[in-house]
């Protein structure tokens, strides 16, 4: 009776969206992955569920944390997570402060770190999701 | 005119000193005969006076004789004492004769006790009380016989004794005698054949009585004779004018006397006071000399003398003339030579001076251009000098400008440095970050992987073991010894730990490498220094590994409020300085603590150390002692800007040989910290 979770994980780099799917693809995940911002925005227009978005940082034409502000709009449930080096922090320190993401990432990163940050992204996009329920 | 001169100039001295000598000459030999007549004169006059003085000594003696002998006479005694006028003049008559004969006695008087006059032996008949004389009161008041020169009213002096006549103690009257003093003169006269004038002040006489008197004598009378004086006596008759003359005369009271002439003859004359029995000076006594025959033997030795010598120095005046005239002729002949001469060198001269005017006038000019090149000279030397001044300040300065400009250049170079160090570091890690990021994760994805097909072979093994044929198991048996699966499965931990170690000292390594240039932060944060010197250590790492082993003796410190970049530089400054130290093996230890606000943080090395006259210079910018090309000398003057900048101190304590110890020190509270 599990319901998957669905992840959305958006990187210039596809090594690192292979690597994200393959330390992904137990029974509990589903990975959908995009190159590139437009691409992960198509993903999302579809109606499928998405309950945690990796992005990347630093990306062509839009930087992570802008993509997730939109990803935010689109879809509210919908938990955002950065991926990030070492040289973004300060940016992304801000936008965590402003709760416009719920965690992120360094790279290189452990496989568990990765795992236990997408379950919980996923806890709070179900929670998200039963408050927007029970709303309207 | 020179001849006249030179005449003149010798002639005249010349003619002098003959005058001055034969003049001199006449009036010493004048004067030595003046002496001699003036001096023969006193002598003269000293002994007319002995003479006279024991003339009348005679005289008074004799006088004397006959009063004792009428005084011892008792006869007489007894008429005096009975005051028996008849007795007396009795008694005296009978020895009158002899008195006047053989004495020349004049007077023969007879006084009672109080003076009183009691019989006049010469003229019984007059009574009358004889004037006052000095004799008798002398007598009176002394008690004893007086004698003396007494002036009587007649004019005639006369010798005079007054005798005491004392009997048996008892004073019963006086006796006097007296004698013209004419008879004594008249002795003198015959004895020393002088002649003399004696003449008496009017005063002391009357004129009646004194014309009486001289008629008795049987001498003239003329009252008239002089203003003031009467001549009483005299041997020579002269005319009243000259013995006036004389009389008048003023040096006749002195020793040479006075000369007069008359009758042709001529006389040398000196006065001598005459004084009576009173001491009184009534007139003079003048003695008169004939020096007639001295005079004319004088003369004529003038006569001989003075022409003899006028004769002498008319002689050596023409002798002198003549000579002089020759020698007036020489000079004139020299001088005119000379004035030829002269003229000569006067046009030479006139040459010269006109030659030396120009001369001045060229130098005073060089003087004043000298002065003018002087002056500009020196004004020139002080600009130059000015200038050279300006040029040395603009130097310096500029050097100095140099010097700040390469200590700017260097520091930027260096800042710079760190900067494309932190830009680069930055990118790198970027890029780094990904492919790291991938090779981690697959590589725990092959884990993964491994797991599973371990778990499937065993699986499949299992299954073999149950079903299969004998042989198909020998063949699994035998594949699996020659793929060596035992020795894989046995190796595959550990290569996959390698592949992960491998991995994460990458990510360290970007790790420190962004840390250390902090490239993406701002610049003044709280940081905790132990993460920075890692930070810095992980960078110079290479460099320490092979030159020392590094010792940490970090202790409790809170963090700080600082630039950790800047700090970063300071520690790998201080690091990389304690390594360049180290020769070949040596240990590098870093110590922190904290104490009173303030953290401590020490790097100290086993190097070579600095020499302690070194030591004040290692902050100085461009000081190394690195070989060219091996230092900037930057390093630690850097390390002091910025702990300076810090409000912190940095010290050294070095032994050449054993190590170099660095201490900084930064306060907890920084006061400024500069931003990046
Ligand atoms: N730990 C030390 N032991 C011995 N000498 C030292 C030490 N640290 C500095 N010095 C001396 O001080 C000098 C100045 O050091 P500084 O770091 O300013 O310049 P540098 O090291 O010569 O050049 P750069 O830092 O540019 O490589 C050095 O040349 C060295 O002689
Ligand atoms: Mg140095």
């Amino acid at each position: 009776m599990h319901e998957l979770i669905q992840v959305l994980c958006v990187d210039d780099e596809i090594n690192i969206l292979n690597v994200v799917r393959r330390q992904l693809d137990d029974e509990e995940f589903e990975v959908q992955t995009a190159l590139t911002v437009e691409e992960g925005l198509q993903i999302l227009a579809q109606k499928t569920p998405i309950h945690v978005v990796l992005s990347d940082f630093r990306m062509p034409g839009m930087n992570g944390v802008e993509f997730l502000q939109q990803v935010a709009r689109v879809r509210p449930e919908a938990v955002g997570i950065v991926l990030s080096g070492f040289a973004d922090i300060p940016a992304v320190r801000q936008a965590l402060e402003k709760d416009a993401l719920f965690s992120f990432i360094a790279k290189p990163w452990k496989a568990s770190e990765l795992r236990k940050a997408v379950m919980d992204a996923a806890a709070l996009s179900n929670l998200r999701s039963r408050e927007e329920g029970s709303l309207p | 005119m020179l001849e006249k001169n030179v005449r003149r100039q010798v002639l005249i001295p010349l003619t002098l000193t003959f005058v001055i000598l034969i003049t001199s000459f006449l009036y010493t030999s004048y004067r030595i005969r003046m002496d001699e007549y003036a001096s023969g004169l006193t002598h003269r006059y000293h002994h007319v006076q002995n003479i006279l003085e024991s003339l009348i000594a005679g005289r008074t003696k004799s006088m004397m004789t006959a009063a004792e002998f009428i005084a011892g006479q008792k006869r007489f005694q007894w008429a005096m004492i009975a005051g028996d006028r008849e007795a007396l003049l009795q008694h005296a008559s009978a020895i009158r004769e002899r008195l006047v004969a053989g004495q020349q006695i004049t007077h023969f008087n007879f006084y009672d006790t109080a003076g009183r006059n009691i019989l006049r032996i010469y003229q019984p008949d007059d009574t009358s009380e004889s004037s006052e004389r000095f004799t008798k009161r002398q007598a009176m008041e002394k008690g004893t016989p007086v004698s003396g020169l007494e002036l009587g009213r007649v004019g005639a002096f006369t010798l005079r004794l007054t005798y005491p006549w004392w009997v048996e103690g008892e004073l019963i009257g006086y006796i006097e005698f007296g004698q013209e003093i004419d008879h004594i003169l008249q002795e003198l006269k015959e004895i020393t054949e002088i002649d003399f004038l004696i003449s008496l002040d009017k005063s002391h006489l009357e004129r009646d009585a004194w014309e009486e008197g001289m008629r008795i004598l049987g001498r003239r009378a003329d009252w008239d004779f002089l203003p003031d004086k009467v001549v009483i006596d005299q041997t020579i008759s002269m005319p009243a004018s000259v013995a006036a003359g004389l009389i008048a005369s003023r040096t006749i009271d002195q020793e040479s006397g006075s000369v007069f002439e008359f009758d042709k003859r001529s006389y040398r004359a000196r006065s001598f006071p005459l004084y009576d029995a009173a001491r009184r000076s009534v007139g003079e006594f003048i003695l008169l000399k004939d020096i007639t025959k001295e005079v004319s033997s004088f003369r004529s030795f003038l006569t001989r003398v003075v022409p003899f010598s006028l004769v002498l120095s008319a002689t050596l005046f023409a002798f002198a003339f003549r000579v002089l005239g020759r020698v007036d002729r020489r000079l004139v002949q020299v001088q005119e030579s000379l004035s030829r001469e002269f003229e000569k060198q006067a046009d030479t001269n006139q040459k010269l001076e006109t030659e030396i005017a120009e001369r001045r006038r060229a130098e005073e000019k060089l003087i004043v251009l000298n002065e003018s090149l002087e002056q500009r000279v020196l004004e020139r030397t002080s600009e130059l000098k000015a200038l050279n001044a300006e040029i040395e300040a603009s130097r310096a300065a500029l050097e100095e400008a140099y010097r700040d400009l390469q200590i700017q250049q260097a520091t930027i170079l260096q800042q710079d440095k760190m900067a494309c160090i932190g830009q680069l570091a930055a990118g790198v890690a970027h890029d780094i970050n990904n492919p790291i990021g991938f090779v981690a994760g697959n590589l725990e994805v092959i884990q993964k992987y491994w797991d599973r097909t371990g778990e499937f072979l065993k699986i499949q093994s299992d299954a073999l073991n149950v079903c299969a044929p004998p042989e198909l198991l020998e063949h699994v048996e035998q594949s699996r010894g020659r793929l060596k699966i035992d020795h894989v499965a046995g190796e595959f931990p550990a290569v996959m730990a390698e592949c992960l170690d491998g991995a994460e000292r990458v990510t360290k390594i970007v790790l420190n490498l962004k840390g250390f240039s902090r490239i993406d932060e701002e610049g003044a944060r709280i940081a905790d220094i132990h993460e920075c010197l890692e930070s810095t250590i992980g960078i110079v790492s290479n460099e320490l590994r092979y030159k020392a082993s590094l010792v940490r003796r970090y202790g409790e410190i809170s963090p700080l409020y600082c630039c950790p970049q800047q700090l970063n530089q300071v520690f790998m400054n201080l690091l990389i300085n304690a390594a360049q130290a180290i020769d070949r093996w040596g240990e590098i230890t870093i110590r922190t603590w904290a104490e009173r606000q303030k953290v401590f943080i020490s790097i100290g090395d086993t190097g070579c150390g600095i020499p302690e006259e070194h030591l004040s210079n290692i902050f100085e910018p461009f000081y190394t002692t690195k070989k060219a090309g091996g230092g900037t000398g930057l390093g630690l003057s850097i390390v002091y800007d910025i702990i300076k900048q810090h409000g912190g101190a940095i010290s050294v304590e070095s032994t050449p040989g054993k190590g170099t110890l660095f201490t900084i020190e930064l306060p907890l509270q920084a006061q400024e910290a500069r931003s990046a």
